[in-house]
């Protein structure tokens, strides 16, 4: 077994327990945001060993799906599973590929990952008014414990929910990271000259502006809306460029 | 005298540090089993469990205690401690004798929505933008560890309000007065117009560092037409957005336009040298 293939084969699994175990911490329990992309993705790549290529994705996924936020009856698209997907997948290719020798621009994987992964972020929404129905049957079985008076029967119920949580966010990660990793391995090598200029502006211009424009559209407020402008215009005007980032 | 036996035990009741604690450490998990039927109920009677099984010995008494709560909960999960502490201490009163006041167990369900809408906003909709917008600020200023301080900013507020909610809920204060004095001393409302202006600052230089032009040469374009691109992006994601148009229609729509500039558009109107 190369090691490429390896990575392929087992890094999906990683990156399944990884996001199932997050899934939780997003939805079930603790919600202490560890599962925002900015968090889950940066980590996820320094663990697979590409820090950058995990903060350009991270930065990306954080600011596209800024104002996905899970309350209410109708959970929008799902912005933890879609991130594990087009993150997981995007490292593990792009490890793959290094152990072949093979030297991929690190915004054309980028492009690539967000155009064949984000298809996961509705499908996430879906898997979790899944979990809110498939949780509608536990209301019996907590009738029948609370008439009971059994306190060790509602544990019984939770973990299993629990439990139930993660095995579903775990697949569908494992699934999809899986599938998106291969397919980026396959492909990423293969595109060359005007589809990978238009790729290669998707990922660094419209992505962005895309998330920037989401997160703007947060602000209700007029003025705070000018502030953003007059900061943007400032700092264009006032910082050297590229004196800022190492 | 017999008492029936869903009679609450006479007598008063010490209520131990473990079982509160317990209570306290359960409502992490009070979105566990979270059902469009009922929300969080069995979250929140799972939460009770350790105080009730303290407070009523007998089966029965402890059957009628869950009934009581396995029939729907619904807030904002970090502000439900507070209604989690009050309801401790109702249950406290009733299991020593005193029946509880015929109006609490309604205050308290209105209470569930008021709480949400007090604390939704301010965490979903301003702190939790503002702190990861930061983070992603950090990053491309090169801080490592942004993303821990935006965790660390975030969960102050997160861990500050579950805690003080339980304790005001426990030490009796009064319900209506409850939600609106956690609010206040953590100054929610003025935090609350703070990290929208932070929000659109940190925005706005975002903005600005991605449109450096060490970053827009990814493509060969002059620097004066990448950065109008840029603008002009966003502008119309920007409009796009307030029309309530999807963020994956605008993905694909936007990776098609432009792969269909460059393959088509570009011959007669070069902008772009593949």
């Amino acid at each position: 077994m190369t090691t490429s293939s390896a990575l392929l084969a087992l890094g999906p699994l990683l990156v399944a327990l990884y996001g199932g175990l997050l899934a939780l911490e997003r939805r079930a329990a603790l919600l202490m945001m560890l599962s925002q992309p900015i968090v889950s993705v940066t980590l996820l790549g320094l663990i697979l060993q590409a820090p950058l290529l995990g903060q350009e994705l991270a930065i990306r996924l954080q600011l596209l799906w800024m104002g996905s936020v899970l309350f209410g009856l109708s959970p929008p698209p799902n912005e933890h599973l879609v991130s594990m997907v087009i993150g997981g997948g995007a490292l593990l290719a792009q490890r793959g590929l290094h152990a072949d020798l093979v030297e991929v621009e690190p915004m054309l994987l980028i492009a690539l990952a967000f155009l064949l992964g984000s298809p996961f972020a509705p499908l996430g929404g879906y898997l979790d008014r899944h979990l809110n129905r498939r949780f509608d049957r536990l209301n019996a079985l907590a009738d029948e414990a609370a008439q009971r008076g059994e306190t060790a029967a509602l544990s019984r119920l939770v973990r299993w929910a629990l439990w139930h949580s993660f095995w579903k966010n775990a697949l569908v990660i494992l699934v999809g990271c899986g599938l998106l990793s291969v397919a980026l391995w396959l492909l990423a090598g293969q595109i060359g000259g005007a589809p990978k200029v238009a790729l290669t502006a998707f990922a660094s211009y419209a992505l962005p502006s895309l998330g920037l424009a989401t997160s703007f559209a947060l602000i209700k407020r007029r003025r705070a809306l000018l502030l953003g402008l007059f900061a943007f215009a400032l700092s264009l005007l006032s910082l050297p460029s590229g004196a800022l980032r190492p | 005298m017999n008492a029936s036996p869903t009679s609450p035990a006479p007598g008063p009741i010490v209520l131990g540090f473990w079982p509160l604690a317990r209570a306290f450490g359960r409502s992490f998990f009070l979105s566990a089993a979270a059902n469009s039927e009922r929300h969080q109920n069995i979250g929140f009677a799972y939460a009770l469990a350790p105080v009730l099984e303290q407070l009523y010995p007998q089966p029965e008494a402890r059957a009628e205690a869950l009934t009581r709560h396995v029939g729907g909960f619904s807030t904002n999960p970090y502000m439900a401690t507070a209604l989690l502490g009050a309801w401790i201490r109702i249950e406290h009163a009733h299991a020593q004798g005193q029946p509880p006041p015929p109006t609490a167990q309604s205050i308290l369900k209105s209470l569930e929505s008021a709480a949400a809408a007090l604390t939704d906003n301010f965490f979903w909709s301003r702190l939790r933008p503002f702190a990861f917008t930061f983070a992603i600020l950090g990053l491309l200023l090169g801080v490592q560890w942004a993303p821990v301080a935006a965790l660390a900013l975030y969960n102050l507020f997160h861990f500050g309000v579950r805690l003080v909610g339980f304790l005001r809920g426990l030490r009796g204060q009064e319900a209506t007065a409850l939600l609106q004095g956690i609010k206040g001393l953590f100054h929610l409302h003025r935090y609350e117009a703070l990290t929208v202006w932070g929000l659109s600052l940190c925005l706005g230089l975002i903005a600005a560092l991605l449109t450096r032009p060490r970053i827009l040469a990814a493509l060969p374009l002059a620097s004066d037409t990448a950065l109008a691109l840029f603008l002009a992006f966003t502008l119309i994601f920007y409009l796009c957005i307030l029309r309530k148009i999807r963020t994956i229609t605008l993905i694909y729509s936007s990776a098609a336009i432009l792969l269909a500039y460059v393959l088509i558009l570009n011959e007669h109107f070069p902008l772009i040298d593949p």
